[in-house]
């Protein structure tokens, strides 16, 4: 099904690209609202478990598409070895954002 | 798909008759109706290179003044124009329109195309680039030129601190040629997902393609930001309304975080198309295939995204909360990671393979050298405590150079030498070359290295000059002499690229031996690419079969029979590049030219303040497209089309992946992201206002007119859908009056909404709360007019006999338009009416 779509090899992507919108939001507003900041920083630490869990899944889904390919070399087997990877560094890049989460706070 | 074997007379007839069906009439006629991807992209290609010349004598004016500090070539209103539009020039009308104009002169003969899937758009989007660049530059005959920097930062820009013309000119003529950007991005990525020869699917996709997928992908996001940031300006500078104004609650940082979110992308637009050419020119002349390939294609869909994420590090210093900053830091440093796989997986296939030393491989350098420097700058610069060190300073202006000039412009010359065989069919002179190229290295280190110690001695950017204290005017001496010996170099290179076409030495087709199928197409270049289709069967499909290059000039093989007498294209499956379809283009027309001219005059009376004519230029450009639209197709198409090699298709108005559909997908997109754009400033609006709706700009209840217009919307949706059902089902009977009740609903809406919220919100000159909210329903207005107005052009086609149950394409385009439409429009309604209800 979705291993035959062109799409299928960005979605890793996706979960980076909506958490990093998501925590820059939710920061934004935490800062220009007065919200509580410590539920600031649980509520962004929760979005990166979130995101975090998004590639997990997409990347198993990757990994699962890649061995059901192993007897084919040709495009599937191409598409779900890049799903794979960019999954890999979808979670790096997911980590690095919200790295100074731990490190900041939220409205200085 | 074996081809057929056939005797040299019929072949020579084939030829002489595709020849003919592709062929530009003669003349300036024919110049002017030309739609060919050929034509079109070595006009992109030229146009693209006179703008940089056009650039760079500002530039040199720039550097005259900056020279030394007590220099008078420009006064500081001068110095202000000459900057901006250097800016503007370097980055609008030219790093992006000569990629483009690369990317649709080459990617067909790449891809094993005839031709770009939408000839006549891409001729249009040329001529909307051409009359925007003129725009812009017709400032300077009315002495009104642009002088706000080409980032137009607000108040800087609006109607009280810019009273004259001169940001509308920037405004209004960076808009009109963009619109060559938003169509190129649409045409390229339609091109590469579905008109791909046979088996080439997408792991044998050449690099360059993939580039330019991507690119498009990230042009199709990142400039709507942009575009709705220069359309909220001038309406604001036009009209009075208020959206950057904090005095009535706008915000200026609006401004800079749409340009941003254009910006920062805007430089991996440039860069990873120049990837793309360096990921084509170093396999060549390593003389093998590309080492990690898949590696490659990784960094760039990773770059596309991560690109997105870096645009408030052009905002560190404007005092935006540190945690945020950090964000961008480290989305800034993470993006560093596939650009440094793409350097290895190059540095790589060089180091195994055995260089051949050519002129392009000398660009090559060039571009490893400066462009690494750059990048290293940049991760400094991304450090925020450094940054703030460094804003401003001339520092800054020696990075982006890197990075830009490196990054872009020797990537760009690498491609001019190495597919200047191909274009002109003779080969540019080595030594003319090589010393251009050192003229262009030297001059360039020699004129930007010295900036970096300027800036940190504390020269500021942007500044028409500096004080005697500061020491930096010998080092801007130097800078401004290399700067000259620079601007000789491109200037040789440019007159040595353009006198290849007449003096070069006569060369054979493929002289560097590459291994990509653009190297297949006959020297010189017939306007259809191929006599038939080529079959791929591998990566480097030249290197793999040795007979390819010879099979493509003969007609045996797939769509080799001209005998509809159009314009055909074979389509493939975006994932498996299997034939699906053939694809009947349409043929040269005066109609872009006059649909271009028709925008430019509406233009031109808005920038005069002739508001009312401007608005009647609306009638005459609806009736321009859809006499265009009208011209298109194919109304005599079978349902099933002979396309050579024992293969049977149907055309494009009967398959799945028809580039129509394509087209309007990624349309789509692009309208959403200029939407989402909106929806944000709504949000940023509303996270810097106290009170919203503030007091005294009206109250935004649900009343019984907004629930009516949400009603109307909804029953438009039923009616279509239901129209939809029955046109696939065939029955037209059924078919014809639930499409016309769908429009009628539409047309309902149209009547009752802008009254609605006129009724409920304060005009939108009293607050940007008004404002925006005016803005959103207008948007939501425009798009269900433009819906219903393509959905009853399609029923007319119906009628006509167009399009039918068996060839559905244009209704299931139309529909889908009007569909996405009103979702849109439901969505702003929910935004307007509901959000203030529910927060209270
Ligand atoms: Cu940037």
């Amino acid at each position: 099904m979705r291993r035959s779509r062109f799409g299928w090899i960005a979605a890793p992507m996706l979960p980076w690209a909506l958490h990093f919108v998501a925590i820059y939001s939710l920061q934004g507003l935490v800062c220009a609202r007065g919200w509580n900041q410590v539920g600031g920083v649980v509520g962004m630490l929760a979005l990166t478990v979130l995101a975090w869990g998004a590639t997990a899944w997409l990347g198993a889904l990757g990994r699962r598409a890649l061995a059901a390919a192993a007897d084919d070399p040709g495009a599937t087997r191409f598409a779900a070895r890049l799903v794979v990877w960019l999954s890999l560094l979808s979670a790096v890049a997911i980590l690095f954002t919200a790295l100074p989460v731990v490190l900041l706070a939220p409205c200085e | 798909m074996n081809p057929v074997v056939i005797d040299a007379k019929e072949n020579a007839r084939r030829l002489a008759e595709l020849d003919r069906i592709w062929c530009n009439e003669p003349g300036l006629v024919g110049q002017l109706r030309a739609v060919n991807h050929g034509t079109v992209g070595l006009r992109f290609i030229a146009a693209g290179f006179a703008f940089l010349l056009v650039g760079g004598l500002l530039a040199m004016f720039i550097r005259l003044q900056l020279a030394w500090f007590d220099a008078e070539v420009l006064d500081p209103q001068r110095f202000n124009q000459f900057v901006t539009l250097h800016g503007t020039t370097m980055m609008f009308l030219f790093a992006v329109p000569i990629m483009e104009g690369f990317a649709m002169y080459l990617l067909p003969k790449m891809i094993g195309a005839r031709d770009l899937p939408f000839p006549r758009m891409s001729a249009f989007g040329w001529w909307c680039y051409l009359f925007g660049g003129l725009f812009l530059y017709s400032s300077l005959l009315f002495d009104a030129a642009p002088d706000g920097g080409w980032f137009m930062y607000v108040p800087l820009t609006d109607a009280t601190f810019s009273p004259g013309k001169g940001p509308d000119f920037w405004l209004i003529g960076v808009t009109f040629a963009e619109i060559a950007a938003v169509t190129a991005a649409v045409e390229l990525i339609v091109a590469v997902l579905v008109t791909r020869a046979p088996g080439m699917d997408i792991r044998r996709m050449p690099l360059f393609a993939w580039a330019i997928l991507v690119t498009a992908f990230m042009i199709a996001f990142g400039f709507p930001p942009l575009i709705l940031a220069s359309i909220l300006l001038e309406i604001q500078r036009a009209f009075g309304f208020v959206f950057f104004d904090p005095a009535l609650g706008g915000d200026p940082l609006l401004w800079q975080h749409l340009f941003w979110l254009f910006g920062h992308p805007e430089v991996y637009i440039i860069f990873l198309p120049a990837a793309g050419v360096v990921s084509m020119v170093v396999p060549t002349f390593a003389r093998r295939p590309i080492i990690g390939y898949t590696w490659i294609v990784l960094a760039l869909v990773a770059t596309g995204f991560l690109s997105f994420g870096l645009w408030v590090h052009h905002m560190f210093a404007v005092g935006i909360p540190l945690l945020a900053l950090a964000f961008f830091s480290a989305a800034s440093m993470a993006v560093a990671i596939p650009t440094a796989i793409q350097v290895f997986a190059w540095i790589a296939t060089l180091w195994s393979g055995r260089p051949w030393l050519r002129v392009p491989m000398l660009h090559i350098f060039g571009f490893f050298v400066v462009f690494v420097l750059g990048g290293l700058t940049g991760v400094m610069l991304a450090f925020v405590p450094f940054d703030w060190q460094a804003h401003d300073t001339h520092f800054v202006v020696a990075h982006l150079h890197y990075v830009l000039i490196g990054g872009m412009m020797f990537p760009l010359f690498a491609g001019l030498y190495y597919w200047l065989p191909l274009a002109s069919g003779r080969m540019p002179s080595e030594s003319t070359s090589r010393t251009a190229f050192w003229l262009v290295f030297i001059g360039f280190n020699l004129t930007f290295l010295p900036m970096h110690l300027t800036g940190l001695l504390g020269m500021p950017r942007r500044a028409y000059t500096y004080p005697e204290e500061l020491g930096v005017q010998w080092l801007n001496l130097l800078s401004t002499a290399a700067g000259f010996v620079l601007a000789v170099g491109i200037i040789a290179i440019l007159v040595d690229a353009a006198l290849c076409f007449v003096h070069g030495r006569r060369g054979r087709g493929n002289p560097w031996r590459a291994g990509t199928l653009e190297w297949a197409v006959p020297c010189p270049v017939p306007n259809y690419n191929f006599a038939s289709i080529p079959v791929v069967g591998a990566r480097y499909p030249l290197w793999h079969d040795r007979n390819l290059a010879a099979r493509t000039v003969d007609t045996g093989g797939l769509l080799g029979d001209p005998r509809s007498g159009r314009r055909e294209l074979l389509g493939t499956g975006p994932v498996s590049a299997k034939p699906e379809q053939v694809v009947f283009l349409s043929s040269s027309s005066w109609w872009p030219l006059v649909c271009a001219m028709l925008i430019a005059s509406m233009l031109a009376f808005f920038i005069a303040g002739y508001y009312l004519l401007s608005a009647a230029c609306l009638l005459p450009l609806a009736g321009g497209f859809l006499a265009w639209m009208w011209t298109t197709g194919h109304r005599h198409a079978p349902l099933r089309v002979d396309a050579g090699s024992g293969l049977s298709l149907p055309p494009q108005s009967a398959s799945r992946n028809a580039p129509g559909w394509w087209a309007v997908v990624i349309t789509m997109l692009i309208d959403g992201s200029l939407f989402a754009s909106l929806v944000f400033a709504y949000f940023y609006l509303w996270l810097g206002a106290g009170a919203w709706p503030p007091a005294g700009t009206g109250d935004p209840r649900l009343t019984w007119g907004s629930l009516a217009a949400l009603a109307l919307l909804a029953a438009c949706w039923a009616c279509s859908h239901f129209a939809g059902r029955a046109f696939l089902g065939g029955r037209r009977a059924r078919h014809v009056p639930l499409a016309a009740f769908a429009i009628a609903t539409a047309c309902a809406y149209l009547l009752v909404y802008p009254s609605a919220v006129t009724g409920l919100v304060a005009v939108p000159q009293a607050h940007a709360y008004a404002s925006v909210v005016w803005i959103l329903a207008g948007f939501a207005v425009v798009h269900v007019a433009i819906a219903a107005l393509i959905c009853g052009f399609v029923l007319a086609r119906v009628a006509c006999g167009h399009v039918d149950g068996a060839r559905p394409l244009e209704w299931r385009v139309a529909l889908a338009f009007l569909r996405y439409t009103l979702v849109q429009a439901a969505i702003a309604w929910a935004v307007v009416h509901l959000f203030p209800v529910v927060q209270g």
